[in-house]
């Protein structure tokens, strides 16, 4: 299996061969045919960026990685999904991306948070005032945090002029501008969400810098003239793959961790779902889907979503703290499962990750391993 | 390239595709042209057997894929069997005085009558009861019938206070129950609708509800909004008017309807304990 064995050069911190290279081109072709018009409008037709299958919304550009079209939202779900990855898009020409949970949305019945990552390619020095921008009520997009180099920057936003500038701009050689994480809440006909947006600056490699703190396999890229980074590089296929391996790994054996299980579980589902996607096990994939989907599980995800809308309340402006407030609560009252309920949840999902997890493990063995 | 060796190739190519999207890509092959198909053709053998030649990772096994997604199955039927035992607010949820017994307390082919009721003489079991009294007279009962009405039943409990919602002409009090924390329990339903609604209970429904209504969704949403508006007397009409079926869920239907006229008019002293109540379940009954 080329994913794997690409995985594997990415886990051993292998340089890929031109070989390797042909392989992965080949194997992306394949994967597109399979894939191409898998969305239920038949919408997602090949691009001509290896890996990517392309469709138009809005009135801009969508390229969508190959293994994420079937699962991919369509119609008034993708429409409203784009929509609020305008609003928290910086600088309109930007290419800004639907990212983790977010491009499951056809799928997933429960979703933590609405995921964006935005490429800024300009000069770094429109930044600071950019986000101070987004910090300005609007009716539908409460900005709640910034987050730069580990300090957090809230309402009334007065450090982003001085600290945040200094911050995000006092950066040298490949990397134009520090990244940084921006937290919303969104209000939108998908419901009340946390959202949050990763902002990379580029500099002219693409793939270099910044650009490491995300996957472009995991994005969905809203642009006009093409995504900025390419699928065609074993290394980010395999780097991808390998961290969804092994962030599961951790989750689900985990050495030292304060993370509660009814977090683990969950998220170690969603990493090798995705794993599973990409190896092209579908029949795995959508088991595990049905997995997530089962109300117990979704019950784990929506508390997580709560308590992360609930810790954002204290930072909302009072306006709309009095309006969002009453939403936010009513979407945390019961969710109908007992703790019991939950916890065995929790540990049947840890069952299941550690069962995919020991099939992967299983088919890494050397050729000579056959058993 | 003959039509003869076209398909051959494309054959050849789909097996290697990742199973659920076989017929998909077979129907993107077909569209290529014959250069393209051969380019695809070798683009396949290169991917399959690159990384065999370099040895360095085992071909997969289909009989371990097999037993692991066996093994899972199995995990994920008991994720699915726990359903929600509360209701959906923090005054019910810390109270048991709602809750039913789950879908995993009954083993296949074991009657509901086995399965001992959680609530107990409160005001608020009479639809519990009237539920379990109804189940014991199906005669064609089985877990999921069971189990159905008894998704129907936490439904009802749920949605006291969606109850205009659901009564909103059009789609949208629909939309907006399906974006509720209602949702799970909605699909729950709505999947075990979905396996035992036949087809000419749809066609019946199509016909008599809801002509302007057309994919098998809409009828299903139709008969949701009809089940959390209370307001069953259509399809009890339609289901009256059937030729004599005895699916599950006009059974259920019915029941239901039926149930909101005996919980209206319940009273507590007239089923005195959950044993025993088969007599009088079927006297009590008898005013249905």
């Amino acid at each position: 299996m080329l994913p794997l064995f690409l995985a594997q050069l990415a886990h051993e911190k292998e340089k890929p061969t031109p070989d390797d290279l042909d392989a992965l081109k080949a194997y992306l072709d394949l994967r597109l045919l399979s894939h191409a018009c898998s969305d239920p409008e038949g919408r997602l037709q090949p691009s001509e960026k290896p890996g990517y299958l392309q469709s138009s919304v809005s009135g801009q550009d969508l390229f969508v990685p190959f293994h994420l079209a079937p699962y991919f939202p369509s119609g008034a779900t993708l429409e409203t999904a784009v929509r609020v990855a305008t609003e928290v898009s910086l600088v309109a020409s930007n290419p800004i991306c639907i990212s983790g949970s977010t491009t499951f949305l056809k799928s997933l019945r429960e979703i933590g948070d609405l995921d964006f990552c935005e490429y800024h390619l300009a000069t770094p020095e429109q930044l600071p005032d950019a986000v101070r921008a987004k910090g300005q009520k609007k009716a539908d997009l409460a900005l709640i945090e910034v987050k730069c180099r580990d300090k957090k920057h809230h309402s009334p936003w007065s450090s982003l002029s001085s600290e945040f500038k200094t911050d995000v701009l006092d950066t040298s050689g490949e990397v134009p501008a520090s990244w940084f994480k921006m937290d919303f809440v969104s209000e939108s006909e998908l419901g009340v969400l946390p959202a949050t947006s990763m902002v990379l600056p580029l500099g002219a490699d693409h793939e270099a810098g910044n650009a490491r703190k995300s996957f472009a396999y995991q994005e969905a890229v809203l642009c006009g003239g093409g995504p900025p980074r390419s699928l065609l590089r074993p290394e980010s296929f395999g780097d991808y793959l390998d961290w969804l391996i092994e962030d599961a790994r951790k989750r689900l054996f985990p050495e030292d961790t304060t993370e509660a299980r009814e977090v683990r579980g969950p998220k170690a589902l969603k990493r090798l779902l995705s794993a599973m996607l990409l190896l092209g096990e579908t029949d795995a994939a959508e088991d595990v889907l049905q997995g997530i989907n089962q109300p117990a599980l979704q019950a784990v995800v929506a508390r997580g979503r709560h308590q992360e809308l609930e810790a954002m309340i204290p930072h909302l402006p009072e306006d709309q703290r009095a309006r969002l407030c009453p939403l936010i609560k009513k979407a945390t009252e019961g969710l109908g499962f007992a703790e019991d309920q939950v916890a065995e949840a929790a540990e049947i999902a840890l069952q299941i990750g550690q069962d995919m997890l020991n099939q992967i493990d299983g088919w890494m063995k050397p050729a000579g391993d056959v058993t | 390239m003959k039509a003869e060796k076209r398909k051959r190739t494309i054959t050849d190519i789909v097996a290697l595709a990742p199973g659920r999207l076989a017929s998909n890509m077979q129907a993107n092959l077909e569209k290529l042209s014959d250069e393209e198909l051969e380019g695809a053709y070798h683009k396949s053998l290169k991917a399959k057997e690159y990384v065999v030649a370099l040895g360095t990772i085992k071909a997969r096994s289909d009989t371990t894929m097999i037993t692991h997604l066996e093994r899972r199955r199995e995990l994920y039927a008991r994720l699915a069997a726990i359903r929600p035992t509360a209701a959906l607010t923090p005054a019910s949820a810390s109270s048991a005085k709602n809750q039913l017994p789950a879908a995993s307390s009954i083993a296949p082919g074991q009657s509901s009558d086995a399965v001992p009721l959680v609530l107990q003489s409160t005001s608020d079991a009479a639809p519990v009861k009237a539920l379990d009294l109804w189940t014991s007279r199906i005669e064609s009962r089985t877990e999921q019938s069971v189990e159905q009405l008894r998704s129907a039943m936490r439904l009802w409990f749920m949605t006291e206070e969606h109850q205009a919602l659901a009564r909103q002409p059009g789609k949208s009090g629909l939309a907006e129950l399906l974006d509720s924390p209602l949702r799970p329990e909605i699909d729950h339903f709505l999947t075990l609708s979905l396996d035992h609604i036949g087809h000419d209970l749809m066609r019946m429904l199509r016909n008599r509800l809801s002509h302007s209504l057309k994919s098998k969704d809409d009828i299903r949403a139709e008969a949701l909004l009809q089940l959390l508006a209370r307001d069953s007397t259509a399809i009890e009409t339609a289901v009256s008017t059937s030729t004599g079926s005895k699916l599950p869920l006009v059974d259920a239907i019915v029941g239901l309807a039926k149930m909101r006229t005996f919980a209206l008019n319940y009273q507590p002293d007239a089923i005195v304990s959950v044993q025993g109540r088969q007599g009088r379940a079927q006297r009590q009954l008898g005013s249905f």
